[in-house]
């Protein structure tokens, strides 16, 4: 072949020279998309591991999402507060509980509120073409549509004239009740709605998507006060939720600071209070409204949050090692471009690159795996925490897995670029095979990655280890009843047709009997407020002949009205004396049945029967006084996991009988098949009356575990597939190192190495990888144990079990995927070996 | 042939030692070397002798431990990283032995390669690329890749990346270690018609038939440059 001068000229670099980002970058992209596609195997792998893992970090961070980071669909609801009355000297808080005449002071006095609203849930039975139906609904004063800044779409919202007592009855209905009740009709303003046989005039409809404070929630009425209820005398009758909404700038401190004057005026104007006030330290606390709605799952959620993020780092970590090893096999491409004029940098780019474009196709795929599993995470109990409703891939979301993925590909890719980029072109180039060799500083980046792995392996399985004795330990706390065969059921009398405690005893005697005779059922009974059921009402009392001394609150329990039967059908066990009895009746002496709390605690060592204790409100009946004539077990009402701190007085349905209650009957049979006889017990009684919130207590029970079984099963399930991932990484790390070290055991074996000692030598370097990741992830648990402590229940961090436990689990899988590799060593046969090298 | 006295290539005392462990090993020991633009310089001598080692500090894919070396009438002993891959990428052009194409690339994105990293416009890379191809008879394998070509045709792709930037210096390791005789002498061929029509090209070789087609052959011998050899007529 032939050149001539002319055909050949010196070209010397006056073309462009300036370099061009976009374009590199773009070729870059061009090159890594091809490379990835030329690698399916690797490409599949790598992003499907990456696809799971921040596929499942974003389904939790939708959770979290959902449930701790989101702002309510309101205008500045992240400055709604709740305004609480407290009762410190007494133990415990009464969070969003207000009385009537306690919200008018904070209201008028604290000029860091904006605007303030009480509310009360209102349940009503409604009925609609003819068939009886509970619905909820809110009660709350006119201002609550400017506290949340939203009005009504349709109509308008309440008057302050509608919230006076005898006004006319308005609603205002939520967008979906309207679109169910009404077809969407508009001109359903003006229409009537009958809720608890009273007529309500419908005055408005608010817009789609708005929900108020939860899904739940169907309508709206005002909150009417009535001059009885706006008096003193009722300050320490909380049963409304008081909101608010901050001033822009203003802060929780400030408006706490303004909440206490006002209660220092209270105390002023009341010297004869003043001393029941200052002995029960009573005031009022300002929360934040999501915080405090979110306080019981927030803990558990990023540590649930911090658990997948484990597990994908994890994932990231063999996706990682898989970069390196394919790196390392395209070391001299990098040694020829490096070569042909290409700078470190820009090789790290274009490393960087492909990394990223494989992490980017991981979380777009991790999307469509955070989509198909929110399903599995709401049937896991999610959806039952507060605010677990709105689960669902929003924007947040999105970005979320962006950052996820770009964070990740850069990290995790930056591994293999620095790592692959730093050795010597010259000597690349001049191996003539493809088999690439990767140096010794590669082997320990990858040891290093498989350590990390074991660490947090074992910080996940520990974890998870914890939470789940510390389930099973909850799971055995006795709630001091039995659940066995017990079905509940709710009713709520309306005034209009039961406004005395005559007729409602009449309906509840009559009820209990029905439901006794029914076939099957072998007890039934009913309570002002069920274990379990959500509902604590509590008050102050007196025991005849104790002084709580100067400055010491009088005793304080939590009040029940329950019927002859209730303690039978739930199985609380008789300890003393006798259990309420249907002669218990309006007229009849007052009678009151104790726990054995109560009984310990002013009683010790002594007999409680025949003593008095008497109190107001609405539990008063005769003289006030009550007496003691029976003693039952002391049984949990909310939570396994709390501790019983307050004593339970149980009076007589039939001498205080109040409007709404929940029936119990326990059955010899199934209890879901008991379902239509109660019904037609409830409707053989009065036909207008339905039943709701119909489970039985071992559902109950069950609800109550949702806050920590649904964290704990997701955690477990993140913990195992950490435990695989590990086991990946070291099977890995060791593979790769027998590939790079045949013709070195093929020289151990010609110089009379047997199969055990090369055996023994791959083992060995993985016993001594996991045994590093153990100690490692040892060190991590116990830094994170005073966090994880603030978690369980019944078992310590320092659980021998769970310490041994998980890094044994650890080790015998890490162990078998040692023995693949150590096996595959052990098969090489030396003349081959030799010729390789 | 276009020598003109001006130097390109200028070692001083350069030496390279290799360190493993405690053991130094003394890979090249006081080099002298002058070679000037247009020149066809072979450097041979036995397998270990230094040679592919002068050829990476010439190539600036190394460095020396002593000595200097100024390249076009610069002094490069002492540039950055990134400074060595900019000078690398306009000043010199690669063959290897092993012809060292990117197998995912095709041939015309192998010979794009050094223009894209250049910065430059695509149209003039294009007009650069096709003209390189043309030259070394590879035109109409510019879509191919790699692996479907034989050795000489990948050879001939080399030579091409390497002509396609308009180096300074054409640096040649054993460009026919892995060809048979026929495709060794159409490379050597090749080079002999660069080498006619101004480029300057510095050969590693250990056969001394080849060798023959350069108009100077530096003798190297455990470290040290032992001989150089004019060829008063060189195998065209």
């Amino acid at each position: 072949m032939q050149f001539s001068r002319r055909e050949l000229p010196r070209r010397r670099l006056s073309e462009s020279t300036q370099p061009r980002p976009l374009h590199a970058l773009f070729s870059d992209l061009k090159f890594a998309l091809r490379s990835l596609v030329k690698s399916p195997a690797f490409t599949l792998v790598a992003v499907a591991t990456l696809a799971l893992c921040i596929g499942a970090n974003s389904a939790i961070f939708s959770v979290v999402n959902a449930i701790l980071l989101k702002p309510y669909p309101w205008p500045g609801s992240e400055r709604l507060v709740y305004v609480s009355d407290v009762f410190p000297k007494l133990g415990g808080s009464n969070v969003g509980n207000t009385s009537i005449p306690d919200y008018i002071d904070l209201r008028a006095g604290v000029p860091s509120f904006a605007e303030t609203v009480l509310i009360s849930g209102f349940s009503a039975n409604l009925s609609f073409d003819g068939n009886p139906e509970r619905v909820y609904g809110i009660t709350a004063t006119p201002s609550l549509f400017s506290l949340l800044q939203t009005q009504p779409a349709l109509g308008r919202g309440f008057t302050d004239a509608e919230a006076e007592p005898g006004a006319a009855r308005t609603v205002v209905l939520n967008d979906a009740f309207w679109k169910a009740r009404f077809a969407g009709d508009r001109a359903v303003i003006g229409k009537t709605l009958r809720l608890n046989g009273e007529l309500y005039t419908i005055v408005g409809v608010m817009p789609e998507g708005f929900y108020f404070p939860s899904l739940r929630a169907q309508f709206y009425v005002p909150y009417a006060f009535t001059p009885e209820q706006k008096s003193d005398e009722q300050r320490y009758n909380q049963f409304s939720t008081a909101l608010a909404r901050l001033k822009p700038g203003v802060t929780l401190a400030t408006a706490q600071r303004e909440i206490d004057a006002v209660h220092r005026g209270i105390r002023e104007r009341l010297p004869s209070a003043r001393e029941e006030y200052e002995a029960t330290g009573f005031g009022s606390a300002v929360a934040g409204y999501l915080e405090t709605n979110v306080e019981d799952v927030r803990a558990m959620l990023w540590l649930l949050q911090a658990g997948v993020a484990a597990a994908l780092l994890i994932g990231c970590a063999n996706v990682a090692n898989l970069l390196l090893a394919r790196a390392s096999a395209r070391s001299r491409e990098f040694a020829i471009r490096s070569a042909l004029g290409a700078g470190r940098g820009r090789l790290i780019r274009q490393l960087l690159v492909e990394s990223l474009v494989l992490f980017l196709l991981g979380g777009a795929l991790g999307l469509l795996v955070a989509s198909w599993s929110l399903g599995a995470v709401n049937a896991l109990g999610v959806g039952n925490l507060p605010r677990g409703f709105g689960v669902s891939l929003d924007a947040r979301v999105f970005a979320f897995t962006l950052l996820s993925a770009l964070g990740t590909g850069l990290a995790f890719g930056a591994l293999p670029a620095f790592s692959s980029t730093r050795g010597n072109a010259a000597e690349a180039l001049k191996s003539a095979g493809a088999r690439a060799t990767a140096g010794r500083r590669q082997l320990w980046l990858r040891g290093a990655l498989a350590v990390t792995q074991v660490a947090l392996s074992l910080m996940l399985l520990a974890t998870s280890g914890l939470l789940l004795r510390s389930f099973q330990r909850v799971q055995e706390v006795s709630p001091g009843f039995s659940t066995d065969h017990a079905l509940t059921a709710a009713l709520s009398l309306p005034a209009s047709r039961y406004p005395t405690p005559e007729k409602r005893a009449a309906f509840a005697a009559q009820l209990t009997e029905r439901l006794a005779a029914i076939p099957g059922v072998t007890a039934a009974g009913l309570t002002s407020a069920l274990p379990f059921a959500g509902g604590n009402p509590q008050g102050g009392y007196q025991i005849e002949g104790y002084d709580p001394g100067p400055g010491k609150p009088n005793p304080n329990g939590m009040i029940r009205q329950v019927s002859a039967g209730y303690f039978k059908a739930l199985g609380i066990p008789l300890l003393r004396g006798r259990l309420i009895e249907p002669a218990d009746t309006l007229g009849r002496e007052n009678v009151v049945v104790i726990d054995r709390y109560l009984a310990e605690r002013y009683w010790p060592g002594q007999d409680p029967i025949g003593k008095h204790v008497s109190r107001g409100g609405g539990a008063t009946q005769g003289n006030g006084k009550w007496t003691i004539v029976g003693v039952v077990g002391t049984i949990k009402h909310w939570e396994l996991d709390q501790e019983v701190k307050k004593e339970t007085l149980y009076f007589p349905y039939q001498q205080t009988p109040n409007a709404g209650f929940t029936v119990v009957v326990k059955t010899a049979t199934e209890p879901a098949a008991l379902i239509a006889a109660i019904r037609d017990a409830v409707r053989a009684v009065d036909p207008d009356q339905p039943i709701f919130d119909i489970k039985t207590m071992e559902a109950r029970l069950d609800e109550s575990l949702q806050r920590r079984r649904a964290p704990m099963l997701l955690l477990t399930i993140f913990a195992g597939v950490a435990l695989v991932l590990a086991s990946l990484g070291i099977y890995g790390v060791l593979a790769f190192s027998v590939a790079q070290r045949t013709s070195e055991f093929g020289i151990r074996m010609a110089l009379g190495a047997d199969r055990r000692s090369i055996l023994q030598l791959i083992v060995g370097q993985g016993v001594r990888l996991v045994g590093l990741g153990l100690v490692l992830g040892l060190g991590g648990y116990f830094a994170l144990s005073s966090f994880i402590k603030t978690l369980l229940f019944g078992v310590a961090p320092t659980d021998p079990t769970t310490l041994i436990g998980a890094p044994l689990l650890l080790a015998l899988v890490a162990l078998a995927a040692c023995l693949l590799p150590a096996r595959r060593a052990t098969k090489v046969d030396p003349m081959v070996a030799l010729r390789t090298e | 042939m276009t020598t003109d006295n001006s130097s390109l290539i200028k070692l001083e005392s350069v030496t390279k030692v290799f360190l493993t462990d405690e053991v130094e090993t003394h890979a090249l020991s006081g080099i002298h070397m002058d070679i000037r633009k247009g020149e066809f310089v072979s450097i041979a001598g036995p397998s270990g002798c230094g040679k592919s080692t002068l050829l990476s500090i010439l190539g600036l894919l190394d460095t020396p431990t002593d000595g200097t070396y100024v390249l076009n009438g610069r002094p490069v002993q002492g540039l950055t990283l990134p400074e060595r891959a900019r000078i690398r990428n306009r000043e010199i052009g690669f063959i290897f032995q092993s012809f060292n194409l990117i197998g995912d690339l095709t041939v015309y994105e192998n010979v794009e390669l050094p223009l894209t990293y250049r910065g430059m416009p695509s149209n003039e890379r294009k007009q650069r690329v096709t003209e390189a191809l043309e030259k070394v008879g590879m035109g109409h394998r510019a879509k191919h890749l790699p692996s479907q070509l034989s050795g000489g045709q990948q050879q001939r792709v080399a030579v091409a990346r390497a002509l396609a930037g308009s180096p300074a210096v054409l640096l040649a390791d054993e460009p026919t270690g892995n060809l048979d005789s026929k495709n060794g002498d159409a490379v050597m061929e090749l080079l002999h018609s660069l080498h006619k029509t101004g480029s300057t090209i510095v050969m590693v070789t250990h056969d001394a038939r080849f060798a023959r087609h350069s108009e100077r052959t530096i003798h190297v011998f455990d470290g040290r440059v032992v001989e150089e050899q004019v060829e008063s007529d060189p195998t065209r």
